[in-house]
């Protein structure tokens, strides 16, 4: 029944939206209240701010961040391929495994050397 | 309620929608590169759904080499933009109309 | 399982390993090496092709599936594979004029093109859902990299701009229609689906089929999933559009031809009645859009669009004689499509390729020889005897009246009539007196050479068709 299935979720969510209200409106009726011009900046931090957060990024990060997430990703190969080495190396075909991850791996590296080589990760 | 396969198609064919709509009607290539990953998930829910449906794991392992494809294409489409905007100093798919018609 | 026959099972595959050894060669050169290298890098791309087509010849064919059932060696792959490397090698001999004026060469295309084409040769042998998406994924994105590489130009990047955003939305619709041909089976082997796709929801079944064609017919650029083309032909180098208009369409009629006989094989009225309507629809759009083109590369791209219609008809008419029509048909296609863009390279004036109609004034008498070759490819585009183009168009057209589609025949034979009309604006401009502006004949003879062998081809198999025909029935996919 739908208790039994969402029951849990909707206790956590009515928690999550319970907490948040009741810190809200907890700090607010009982912490003391001094307005001055500093206490309206993003960050009460002392360091005051300097531009717009969704300016322009140089396009360098771009290039990081897509270098990224092609090394990234290849981490979803390689974790199924850790949960079934026991149940080939029982089979007696460890070795082959491995030295699948290992061609998997090399062409990783060599994509890898190739960008350094290219400087793609130099910063100037 | 029990959640049958039904919910999973459902919610895939809202997000893949969503995904069309928005290659289709906003301009920005980086929004539209964004929209055509929601649609990607969105397939990945269904092959996952499905999956799950026939008692089987071939479904997640082609989930697998979409997401690999999927990370490709955000790297050859990023790549494709940002030589666009050294051109146009602009990624807006409007502007890209050098060629004839 | 037997782990080991995984091993023996590599020497089907040997003409692609030889490809991506000769790639991962030529990108280490590239990246180890200070200066331009992009001679060693040219040099060795054309010889991993021309190696891994010596090995194509060696290899072993197998009607099994190998690899669990995801890969088959057999002689329709072997076909479309000959195709590929044929397409490559005469690419990158292109490449040798085109970049030489352009100065902007890169060497990265020539180890993507490898890795496209084996990427293709892959396409064409997968059985299984699986390996068919991820290497009909790694040509397509490669191609997209392909269609922007030329980064002095806009129009190369707006090329690579509108083909990316096209190309990866026809493809994720085109994975939702393979999710549901899974879904609705549990199997991701062709031949396994084929059997168990019958017993599903017949509405279910369609929409998933429309779903898995609009990539493809995207990739072929059917009408009306051609709006790229035209642009997309425009914008990327000249060279690389060759490999392009052949190269991709072959590999994905190829998966069409394998999708109809084993995943679809159930549902040939309804594919049928499809690929009928786009076949008319194609060709008249094709043809009738590049009457009024004055750019070459554009009115050769929408030539490419009906040409496409053409062979559709041999999909609509579906049997024995068709896939031997169809194949034959391809592989001429290869060769004009590929002398017609060779044309385009061959006016080269201080700013760039001459690319207007005008622009072929008086290239006959600069190149005579030349020139002839090219009338031949024209009258083998219209479909003139005696050349090849009227042998494929004459089987095509043979086997749709065979299996009672007279109307197809007639909207064929209609649209060759008027695709004369542009095709003769082209022959006519190159013997036009010719203008005063100083051309260029820098690495004009690869150009030539290419021209040359593809309209020799073409009268050999125009006028001797039978040797090519037997062959091909001999391999076609049974």
């Amino acid at each position: 029944m739908f208790i039994h299935t969402f029951g849990p979720v909707a206790i956590q969510i009515a928690f999550a939206i319970g907490m948040a209200l009741f810190l809200l409106i907890f700090t607010n009726a009982i912490g003391p209240k001094k307005y001055n011009p500093v206490k309206f900046d993003t960050y009460e931090c002392g360091v005051s701010y300097f531009n717009d957060a969704r300016g322009m990024f140089n396009v360098k990060f771009y290039l990081i961040a897509v270098i990224f997430i092609l090394f990234d990703i290849e981490a979803v190969f390689i974790i199924p391929w850790s949960v079934i080495f026991m149940e080939f190396k029982k089979l007696g075909l460890g070795l082959f495994i491995l030295g699948e991850m290992a061609v998997f791996l090399g062409v990783l590296v060599l994509a890898y050397i190739y960008i350094i080589k290219k400087g793609a990760l130099k910063w100037d | 309620m029990e959640l049958t396969i039904n919910h999973y198609l459902v919610l895939s064919a809202i997000l893949f929608s969503i995904g069309t709509a928005g290659v289709l009607i906003r301009r920005t290539g980086i929004v539209i590169l964004m929209s055509i990953e929601l649609m990607l998930n969105a397939v990945n829910i269904t092959l996952v759904a499905f999956s799950r449906y026939q008692q089987q794991v071939t479904g997640e392992i082609l989930v697998f080499f979409v997401m690999a494809v999927a990370a490709a294409e955000a790297a050859v489409g990023l790549a494709i933009l940002v030589v666009v905007y050294h051109h146009k100093k602009s990624v807006d798919v409007d502007e890209i109309n050098s060629l004839r018609r | 399982m037997n782990f080991s026959s995984y091993y023996a099972q590599l020497k089907y595959l040997a003409p692609e390993l030889s490809l991506v050894v000769f790639s991962i060669v030529a990108l280490c050169v590239h990246m180890f090496s200070k200066k331009e290298a992009n001679k060693i890098v040219k040099f060795a791309a054309i010889t991993g092709l021309i190696a891994s087509l010596i090995i194509l010849f060696d290899t072993p064919l197998s009607n099994n599936p190998l690899y669990s059932g995801s890969i088959i060696i057999d002689g329709f792959s072997f076909f479309f594979k000959i195709i590929f490397l044929l397409s490559g090698i005469m690419t990158i001999m292109l490449c040798y004029r085109f970049y030489n004026f352009e100065g902007s060469e890169i060497g990265e295309i020539y180890y993507l093109i490898l890795f496209a084409i084996v990427g293709m040769m892959f396409t064409v042998s997968s059985v299984d859902l699986i390996t068919f998406y991820v290497s009909f994924e790694t040509f397509a994105i490669i191609s997209y990299l392909l269609a922007g590489a030329f980064k002095k130009d806009l129009r190369s990047a707006e090329a690579g701009v509108k083909y990316f955003i096209l190309g990866i939305l026809s493809s994720a619709i085109m994975l939702l229609g393979m999710a549901f041909v899974y879904g609705l089976t549990g199997e991701t082997n062709f031949y396994k689906i084929s059997s168990a796709l019958p017993q599903a929801d017949l509405t279910l079944a369609l929409v998933s089929m429309a779903f898995f064609f609009v990539g493809l017919f995207f990739k072929i650029a059917l009408v009306p999933f051609h709006m790229w083309t035209p642009d997309v032909y425009e914008g990327t180098p000249t060279p690389i559009v060759v490999l392009f208009s052949t190269a991709p369409k072959a590999a994905t009629f190829a998966v069409l031809a394998r999708l109809i006989m084993t995943v679809f094989s159930g549902y040939q009225f309804q594919w049928s009645i499809i690929f009928t309507f786009i076949a008319v629809v194609t060709m008249f759009w094709g043809n009738l859009a590049a009457l009024i083109q004055n750019n070459v590369k554009r009115m050769m791209a929408f030539s490419s669009i009906a040409h496409a219609g053409y062979i559709m008809i041999g999909f609509a008419a579906w049997g024995t004689l068709s896939i031997t029509a169809i194949m034959f048909y391809l592989i001429v296609y290869l060769f004009m499509n590929t002398a017609a863009f060779a044309l385009i390279i061959l006016v080269q004036k201080k700013m760039g390729f001459g690319e207007n109609v005008d622009d072929l004034k008086g290239l006959a008498r600069r190149y005579p020889m030349v020139a002839g070759c090219i009338i031949v490819v024209l009258l083998s585009l219209t479909g003139m005897p005696p050349t090849a183009g009227f042998i494929g168009k004459y089987y095509i057209f043979t086997a749709a009246v065979e299996k009672g589609f007279y109307l197809l025949a007639v909207a064929g034979a209609l649209n060759s009539v008027i695709s004369l009309f542009y095709y003769f604006r082209i022959g006519k401009a190159m013997f036009m007196e010719t203008g005063t502006e100083e051309l260029s004949d820098k690495n004009i003879s690869f150009v030539k050479s290419v021209i040359v062998a593809c309209s020799i081809f073409i009268l050999y198999a125009g006028i001797f068709p039978s040797k090519l025909t037997e062959f091909i029935s001999s391999i076609a996919i049974k």
